[in-house]
């Protein structure tokens, strides 16, 4: 393996007894290293409070998901906390918890699966054997399968009682066509129902494997000692012998052909909500771009930007955002508002010729600018604050683009000038198609006389 | 109370959105789990649980915390290695101090002040300093206390101090700030009240405390946050910025010298004020009540409360024992 070529990293090199891999400008309480059996292992020392985290994260999520599967990853995921091997039944598995004082929690999102456990420092070897069980022999018992999907239809539920769920659905169904479900990590009632042991087995053989996985031990912890436990744990653990993403590949999102707009009606809507969107660049095929779409959405946050002020400050809205959602396969580009109800139709108005304005390079000034690339540098450190919640920000990272992209990405967002973002708008904004949608009430539909100046095509 | 809409969203969104204010879902590094990108299929929520783990020995934690008193005023200090200093102001009192007329007062009161800038931080300035230095700079309302929260990088706490200090002695009330904020509180009152979960704690809320000062919504109403005037909050500020209902704790790069000389010149000239009076009256749960609210949704929510022990009691620790016990068994 490469040694850093920094000073510190040649620090690490010297207190590392196992190889570390080769990132720049990774932080220096990172150590990175990689099993024979491809799992990657990234141990992060933090000694501010006597506590380890321990995350697994998986390349799975919505984006594996294909109409039969919509909703499984998630299913899978809830899985995860039942019998395996060493804890035959959840009742053991709970018990195993409660022994170790853990905290445990696990989510599935567009592009990565993560379960993760917080305990005591003195209990890692313990929670590293315990998530070890967990992810390698899961039983996917029928009984507890059986009253899982009903609880996993239950959040479900949860969430279909709040109206702007359906603003949501419905606007990604518009965004994403026939691969709605590579984007639908929640489902659909009728495959989860009916998910069965086979199933989810079939999803274990594809997408469970070391190499498709990295193991994040973070706290008050020494990486070496803590490397030494993961080898002795995981080292037999086998890689998939294939490679996933070719046995099974990911389609592309077809772009948008042209606009289109909808509205959602609920009746238990209080507030009318307007949402538009893009399709934006993605790590894989356009990298460059996703930096100054970073630093374009922190402007439009300003309290001084012209977008606020035309909006907000206008007494027009009641809040309004933009900004771009960084992904491996096709990341949105989405403008929330809530307007003013009496003054909604000048508020879309509005909207739409601000974001026209956008495409002259003097929308946003330097000091916008300057102001912009500050503001991400310090969110960084803000960011490392917490350990425990820290861990999930960097398989974020590793999961929907590299973790070198994240140990560079304040340098490039340095980097980023007017150009760029003018570039960047230009590319994916301007007079490109988009899925604008209203959720509204039924009352609110006829004060707003809506249905005037917004059409549902 | 969060009067961001999109804190709402977040509980359902997939995609990135960027909250403004000192809610900022920032850009990468707020990304996903955390506030902004949530994952809509987050497990076992409920039986997670939200108490901090209790570290194995306490005696190094409790030799870093110093207590002190500045004035008057009461001042925690954790000295931590981390590159982010986080101060809390705390306001005592809670909803105690205003009444029914004027709830959400406080928290309408405490937005505007950290809207509308200072004598010396005048508002378009304020808003550009703070955003361009990363300086998080919010409020919260709650029953029992409000709090101001500031962080900054150890770098900028000077800054971040000077700023939050000048806001409190010499705030610019804006007309403007006042009506926009309005605005928005009313609006998330409106979206929490479509949330089911936000409108059973309120329902429960009601059902129990009526009678008492937990009666009042530290968020408001839609009524009394509209009658809420620039003038109303002008007066209320001395009424809640007073040495013996503030509680400063400052965590971070810091010495307990310079907190308590920054204390000392920037809130030692302030009134003593008054000690909390609180309602004495305990809540009584005397029979068994059922409250239905019907509503045209996927799922049926319920609720049950029954007294507990006075906190602070032997028989609170006990009750929390059996809380966790049922919450890891029982799920």
């Amino acid at each position: 393996m490469t040694i850093l070529n920094t000073q510190g990293a040649a620090k690490q090199a010297e207190k590392s007894a196992f190889p570390l891999m080769k990132i720049n400008n990774l932080p220096s309480n990172f150590y990175l290293t990689k099993l024979d059996n491809g799992l990657e292992v990234l141990a992060i020392e933090d000694a501010n409070v006597p506590l380890a985290t321990i995350e697994i994260v998986v390349r799975n999520g919505a984006f594996v998901q294909t109409p039969d599967l919509e909703g499984l990853a998630h299913l899978y995921e809830h899985m995860f906390f039942k019998a395996n091997k060493d804890y035959p039944s959840q009742e053991a598995f709970l018990d195993r918890i409660n022994e170790l004082g853990i905290v445990f929690n696990g989510t599935t999102s567009n592009e990565r699966v993560n379960y993760f456990v917080t305990l005591n420092k003195s209990k890692t070897k313990e929670g590293l054997e315990f998530i070890n069980s967990a992810i390698r022999y899961p039983k996917f018992l029928q009984e507890e399968m059986k009253k899982e999907n009903v609880v996993v239809a239950g959040e479900f539920q949860r969430n279909e009682s709040n109206p702007v769920f359906f603003l949501l659905r419905d606007m990604d169904k518009k965004l994403w066509g026939d691969q709605f479900p590579r984007k639908n990590s929640i489902g659909r009632y009728e495959v989860i129902l009916n998910a069965t042991p086979e199933i989810m087995q079939s999803i274990k053989d594809r997408y469970y494997y070391p190499n498709n996985s990295m193991l994040v031990i973070a706290g008050d912890i020494k990486h070496n000692e803590v490397f030494e436990n993961v080898k002795n744990i995981y080292g037999s653990w086998a890689p998939s012998g294939f490679s996933i993403f070719e046995k099974y590949p990911i389609p592309e999102f077809a772009p948008l052909k042209e606009s289109s707009n909808f509205i959602t009606e609920n009746a238990i809507s209080q507030v009318p909500i307007v949402m538009k969107s893009f399709h934006g660049p993605d790590t894989r095929r356009d990298i460059a771009s996703t930096y100054p779409a970073d630093v374009w959405s922190n402007m439009l946050g300003q309290k001084n930007s012209k977008f606020q002020k035309a909006l907000l400050e206008a007494g027009l809205v009641y809040q309004v955002s933009g900004g771009y959602q960084t992904e491996k396969y096709t990341g949105p580009i989405q403008f929330l508002m809530v307007p003013n109800p009496q003054k909604m139709q000048e508020a879309m108005k509005v909207l739409d010729e601000e974001i026209k304005k956008m495409e002259s390079p003097d929308y946003f000034t330097d000091e916008e600018i300057q102001s912009a690339k500050d503001m991400i540098e310090v969110d960084d450190v803000y960011g490392k604050e917490k350990t425990s919640s820290y861990v999930h920000l960097v398989t974020y990272w590793w999961a929907s683009a590299t973790l070198d992209y994240y140990s560079n990405y304040t340098d490039n967002i340095k980097k980023v000038t007017k150009q760029d973002i003018a570039a960047f708008i230009k590319k994916y904004i301007t007079n490109k198609p988009s899925v604008t949608g209203v959720l509204v009430s039924p009352q609110m539909r006829t004060m707003t006389k809506l249905d005037t100046y917004f059409k549902a095509n | 109370m969060n009067k961001n809409i999109l804190s709402v969203l977040f509980c359902l969104c997939v995609i990135n959105l960027f909250a403004q204010g000192n809610k900022k879902a920032q850009t990468k590094s707020g990304a996903p789990v955390s506030s902004t990108k949530v994952d809509l299929t987050a497990k076992n929520d409920k039986v997670n649980t939200k108490k901090p783990l209790k570290p194995m020995s306490t005696t190094n934690m409790s030799d870093q915390i110093k207590f002190i008193n500045v004035n008057g005023i009461r001042v925690i200090i954790k000295p931590t290695t981390n590159d982010v200093v986080s101060t809390n102001i705390l306001i005592t009192g809670g909803v105690n101090n205003f009444t029914m007329d004027k709830q959400g007062l406080e928290g309408v009161c405490l937005d505007v002040l950290l809207d509308g800038g200072s004598k010396k931080y005048p508002k378009e300035i304020f808003h550009k300093t703070i955003e361009s230095k990363g300086i998080g700079l919010g409020s919260n309302s709650g029953f029992d206390y409000s709090v101001i929260q500031l962080k900054t990088t150890s770098k900028t706490f000077n800054l971040g101090w000077d700023i939050l200090s000048d806001v409190i002695n010499y705030p610019e009330w804006n007309e403007q700030s006042m009506e926009q904020i309005k605005g928005q509180v009313t609006s998330g009152l409106m979206q929490q009240a479509q949330d089911p979960d936000e409108s059973l704690t309120e329902l429960v809320r009601k059902g129990i405390f009526t009678g008492t000062s937990y009666e009042k919504n530290p968020d408001g109403t839609a009524e009394t946050v509209n009658a809420l005037t620039l003038d109303d909050c002008k007066k209320y500020l001395p009424n809640i910025t007073q040495k013996s209902k503030m509680i400063i704790v400052v965590v971070g790069k810091v010495t307990a010298e310079d907190i308590k000389s920054k204390v000392e010149a920037a809130f030692g000239a302030l009134p003593m004020g008054q000690k909390d009076v609180f309602d004495s009256k305990p809540v009584a749960i005397t029979s068994n009540q059922v409250t239905i609210e019907e509503r045209e949704i996927a799922t049926n929510y319920m609720r049950g409360v029954l007294p507990a022990a006075k906190v602070g009691s032997k028989e609170s620790v006990a009750l929390e024992l059996l809380m966790q016990y049922w919450q890891i068994d029982y799920l």
